[in-house]
């Protein structure tokens, strides 16, 4: 099914805040600070941050679940709160973690169950499913329980089960956790034919390369504020630009020494004769591994920066302002 | 795109399959024979045969209302546990419409309790009550069923708001019960409790199962019957107005998901 000629964007929101309670003599707990976000029809967007950012909250919230404190949320142009009713029908969404199926049921009663809340009658309900489990991979554990399945085939059912009711916008919340190399990669196929299909993705995840692999675009978010909206590919950048070196049975004169290349950000030390070398500019490890392993270092490995890192450097390099 | 129906008839076959996954849903209809005999020992030793039908009716309809609210609140309960509240409210679908036919294949299956009793009373006392009017009782018991039904959404939606359900599930049951004439006719109950009493729908309906089971004519079928579906219906508009009022209370709150 292709989607064209649609105007509002898929998803819009614009000033959006959740304050949740903290009850008797307990602070209030911001969850969403005046966030704003728009997500066009056929857009994957990537909503990446850590634990507790803001970003189940922003994905409760779209999907009708939670009422926003103040702001608006729209989804192809309805707001989320007075038009709920609507808003659902063109809505899936695909909560992360085991919850959302009931376990002593087989794949296909689930997914019929869903289906006819979603206003299917029993035979195109039935289609769905099996089309559904196909396209996910299940159809050979169709009629098996799913608490007999593992975590990532939990996963992919959930993924059939937020598309049944063939939704125009689809909200993925870490639909990969749990999921294995193989799963994931199919998973990710299976997004690039939603977006060919026209539908837009908000896709909350930890995962950079994920992110930088399947979004047109992809949303900082931390502390319930929009950190910045980026093209992947500078996501790319920031991965390879900050690559860190790590090392054991340097000499402190080695550090010294490597602290003082260029493109080298800072040498730290992490234990006896380890270090952890963080760098600023593209290629800039290189010459660090030339140096250990002239030195006749043996234990060095290479690794991307943490989300929380990339997180810092962007602080650091731009402040909290807010892009959209 | 109207999905209350396709709803409806799948929450009825979720829950007569839920039934086959798990029996245990069915304990009460293990007791309900328990209670008929407690009941029949009382009237047939005391010299009161007359009494017997109130004896096996009692069983029946407690079990009828005790199951629709145990499983009202569980159905809250264990949805809310297994994250699928949540993703229920994502779903054009009405919760109390789901609710209503969980509940409504819940309460069909209880009235199994019926033949339970009668079956204790004919095998275990040789007590054999006939009905008298067989057209009124099948009547008052589909109307009975509906407010049964509907008390169980009414009870569900209170649900919704609590994370302590099970004591207010023990709680409610007995009130019920009373003024709800299935333990003695409401017309014994003091002045101020029988009045209180007419406002359920369960009081009429147990009048009149009793009376459809005695050989003189029932008196004003056609308005009793009106009672019994009247507040049944207004049972049911109560349950779909505080369900509606209590889920967009807890999605204020972001207490959806909590378990």
């Amino acid at each position: 099914m292709t989607i064209t000629g649609i105007d509002p964007p898929a998803v819009e929101v614009s000033g959006l805040t959740r304050v949740f309670s903290g009850g008797r003599g307990k602070a209030d707990h911001r969850a969403l600070d005046a966030f704003d976000l728009t997500v066009t029809p056929g857009e994957v967007h990537g909503l990446l941050g850590p634990n507790g950012a803001g970003k189940t909250t922003l994905c409760k919230i779209l999907s009708t679940v939670l009422l926003p404190t103040s702001g608006t949320a729209r989804v192809l142009g309805l707001d989320v709160v007075a038009d709920a009713k609507r808003v659902r029908p063109l809505l899936g969404i695909v909560f992360g973690g085991e919850r959302g199926l009931y376990a002593r049921m087989t794949a296909g009663q689930n997914l019929r169950f869903w289906a006819a809340l979603y206003g299917l009658g029993r035979r195109a309900g039935r289609a769905r499913a099996a089309e559904l489990l196909d396209r996910v991979g299940l159809s050979a554990r169709a009629d098996n329980r799913v608490e007999t399945f593992s975590r990532g085939m939990k996963q992919r059912l959930h993924l059939a089960r937020g598309m049944i009711g063939d939704p125009r916008v689809l909200i993925l919340d870490e639909p990969t956790v749990g999921m294995d190399p193989v799963s994931a990669h199919e998973f990710r196929e299976l997004v690039e034919e939603l977006r060919a299909e026209g539908r837009a993705v908000l896709l909350t995840t930890h995962d950079m390369a994920e992110a930088e692999a399947l979004c047109d675009r992809v949303s900082f978010i931390d502390g319930g504020r929009l950190l910045r909206c980026e093209d992947p590919r500078v996501l790319g950048e920031l991965l390879s630009r900050h690559e860190r070196v790590r090392a054991t049975g340097v000499p402190e004169a080695l550090a010294d020494r490597i602290a003082e290349l260029r493109g080298v950000e800072a040498v730290r030390r992490t234990g006896p004769g380890a270090i952890l070398v963080e760098t600023d500019r593209d290629g800039a490890a290189l010459p660090v591994l030339r140096m250990l392993v002239e030195a006749g270092t043996t234990d060095v490995s290479t690794a991307p920066p943490t989300l929380e890192e990339v997180y810092m450097h962007l602080i650091g390099d731009r402040g909290m302002a807010v892009r959209s | 795109m109207n999905a209350a129906l396709p709803a409806f008839g799948a929450a009825v076959r979720f829950q007569l399959g839920a039934f086959r996954r798990d029996p245990g849903t069915l304990l009460m209809l293990a007791t309900a024979p328990f209670s008929a005999v407690i009941l029949l020992s009382v009237t047939q030793h005391s010299g009161r045969p007359d009494l017997a039908p109130y004896a096996l009716l009692a069983p029946a309809i407690m079990t009828a209302m005790g199951m629709a609210v145990m499983e009202a609140g569980e159905t809250i309960f264990r949805d809310r546990a297994a994250g699928v509240l949540e993703a229920l409210l994502t779903t054009p679908a009405s919760l109390a419409v789901v609710l209503l036919g969980r509940i409504s294949a819940i309460t069909a299956v209880s009235l199994v309790g019926i033949a339970e009793s009668w079956l204790v009373g004919a095998l275990g006392f040789g007590v054999v009550v006939t009905v008298a009017h067989p057209l009124v009782f099948a009547a008052t018991l589909l109307a009975t069923a509906f407010g049964i039904a509907a008390t169980g959404v009414l009870m569900a939606s209170v649900f919704v708001m609590g994370r302590d359900v099970r004591s207010f599930q023990n709680s409610v049951t007995f009130p019920l019960y009373l003024l709800g004439g299935a333990m003695v006719p409401v017309t014994l109950l003091p002045a101020g409790l029988e009045a209180l009493s007419r406002a359920l729908f369960l009081s009429w309906a147990t009048d009149l199962l009793r009376d459809s089971l005695a050989p003189a004519p029932v008196d004003a079928f056609g308005w009793r019957l009106a009672a019994v579906l009247g507040l049944g219906a207004a049972t049911a508009a109560a349950g779909f107005g505080v369900m509606r009022a209590l889920v967009r209370r807890v999605r204020h709150n972001g207490t959806v998901g909590f378990a």
